[in-house]
């Protein structure tokens, strides 16, 4: 595009994050639910948690099923074999996640307690 | 609104600007979801105003879109450029590409304005009936849009980069347009009720600026969204934006009316010998003819535009 074809515009400006060591919480019918979502894929697949910005108050959850990524900076956490990985880039945010799962129609599914998030909005996918 | 306000001649002026270009693959998706507005269905050359809010609804950033199709062009005051790029840059998930690039002094902003400024955008040679506030049309290297033509008195908007900003003012200059004030352009559109991208709303709701055309409560959540969305459901907007004139210059910030009744200026430009002013105030406040400001120990008349 023409209009910014010319000099004048910076390198992308580089977003450096606090890197923790993530320890995460994954109760008994969490760990059955990704391990039933995963199913025979276990030696493949992968749980990815992560923040990304946006949602009511400030960053939303993001859970990915996913073939082991290639990239690096990810942290692996083995919960009695279901393998979770959180990027270094979310670990300050995520440190100390407690994931459980509820079984019911109403409000049912993945649910997160963040010690790290002063505020949660009602629908609990959107902390901050 | 009495008379049409406007200059005798055409003028141009450059309006200081920051620029931050955002890029990457999932750059759209990422702005779409700090954005009040949704930019998902915007196309190439989509012309917009949007705000990025904080977790209580306020605004943290006002920015005018230039887009480019894979990249998005924020123009936007310096005031607001540090909280504007650090929310752009956090919260980028792993599998996300976001660039965020400073282009400040990479490209100017131009309006041009005042009577006859139709005849010398034509006589740039471009297509007026294009022209709509939605879009940009290339010029060039540059591109030009309209704010505001409704009323008779357009306002021509232009981002020109900077290899091109002589070329384009002496084009301007050739065709007997004179660089105007910063004020009178402000003023200008202040008097239409626009609020220009250079005016800094930080700390502003936007229900209560009359910007709710850029409110999407619909589009899903962002930050802010559940105060919109309450204050929406509750009829709870309880301050609105009003455009007055007085016979001197407002300070900008927070003053009671005579009344005792807080009322907030964002801005306040000298056209001639009068003053166009923004200011925010109780719905509830009877504006009609006007109101006096106390700030100080000067009574100021500001009447309705």
């Amino acid at each position: 595009m023409a209009i910014i074809d010319g000099a004048g515009f910076s390198l992308p400006i580089a977003n450096v994050s606090e890197r923790v060591d993530v320890s995460i919480d994954v109760s008994d019918a969490a760990r059955a639910a990704v391990k039933s979502a995963i199913g025979d894929q276990m030696d493949t697949h992968v749980l990815i948690i992560s923040a990304k910005a946006g949602g009511c108050s400030g960053y939303l959850y993001d859970m990915v099923i996913t073939e082991r990524p290639n990239e690096s900076g990810f942290q692996v956490i083995d919960v009695d074999g279901v393998t979770i990985l959180i990027h270094d880039d979310d670990s300050a945010l995520l440190n100390g996640l407690k994931l459980d799962f509820k079984d019911s129609l109403m409000g049912g599914g993945f649910h997160m307690d963040n010690p790290n998030a002063d505020r949660a909005c009602g629908c609990g996918q959107s902390f901050g | 609104m009495g008379h049409k306000m406007n200059t005798q001649r055409p003028e141009y002026v450059r309006i200081p600007s920051a620029i931050t270009l955002v890029s990457g693959e999932t750059a759209r998706t990422h702005l779409n979801r700090l954005l009040t507005s949704n930019i998902s269905n915007d196309r190439l050359f989509s012309r917009r105003h949007s705000v990025i809010c904080d977790l209580n609804g306020r605004i943290s950033s006002y920015q005018l879109h230039a887009d480019l199709g894979d990249q998005i062009l924020l123009v936007h005051d310096d005031s607001v450029s540090e909280n504007l790029r650090n929310n752009l840059t956090t919260g980028v998930s792993w599998n996300e590409t976001v660039n965020v690039s400073i282009g400040d002094g990479a490209i100017h902003r131009v309006l041009v304005y005042g009577k006859g400024a139709e005849n010398v955008i034509i006589k740039l040679g471009v297509n007026v009936n294009h022209l709509n506030s939605a879009n940009w049309v290339e010029y060039n290297d540059s591109m030009i849009s309209v704010i505001d033509a409704d009323d008779g008195t357009p306002i021509y908007e232009l981002l020109v980069p900077t290899r091109e900003l002589s070329s384009v003012t002496m084009n301007l200059e050739d065709i007997g347009v004179v660089e105007g004030k910063k004020d009178t352009a402000m003023a200008l559109q202040s008097y239409k009720g626009i609020i220009d991208s250079s005016i800094n709303l930080s700390g502003n709701n936007p229900l209560h600026l009359r910007l709710a055309e850029i409110v999407d409560l619909k589009k899903g959540c962002y930050p802010g969204q559940e105060i919109h969305a309450r204050m929406e459901s509750r009829d709870a907007i309880k301050k609105t934006l009003s455009s007055f004139r007085s016979n001197s210059q407002l300070s900008i910030g927070r003053h009671k009316t005579s009344n005792g009744l807080g009322v907030e200026v964002i801005s306040s430009d000298q056209f001639a010998e009068e003053w166009i002013n923004l200011i925010v105030h109780s719905s509830d406040l009877n504006v009609f003819p006007g109101i006096n400001i106390q700030i100080e120990d000067e009574k100021i008349s500001c009447h309705l535009v």
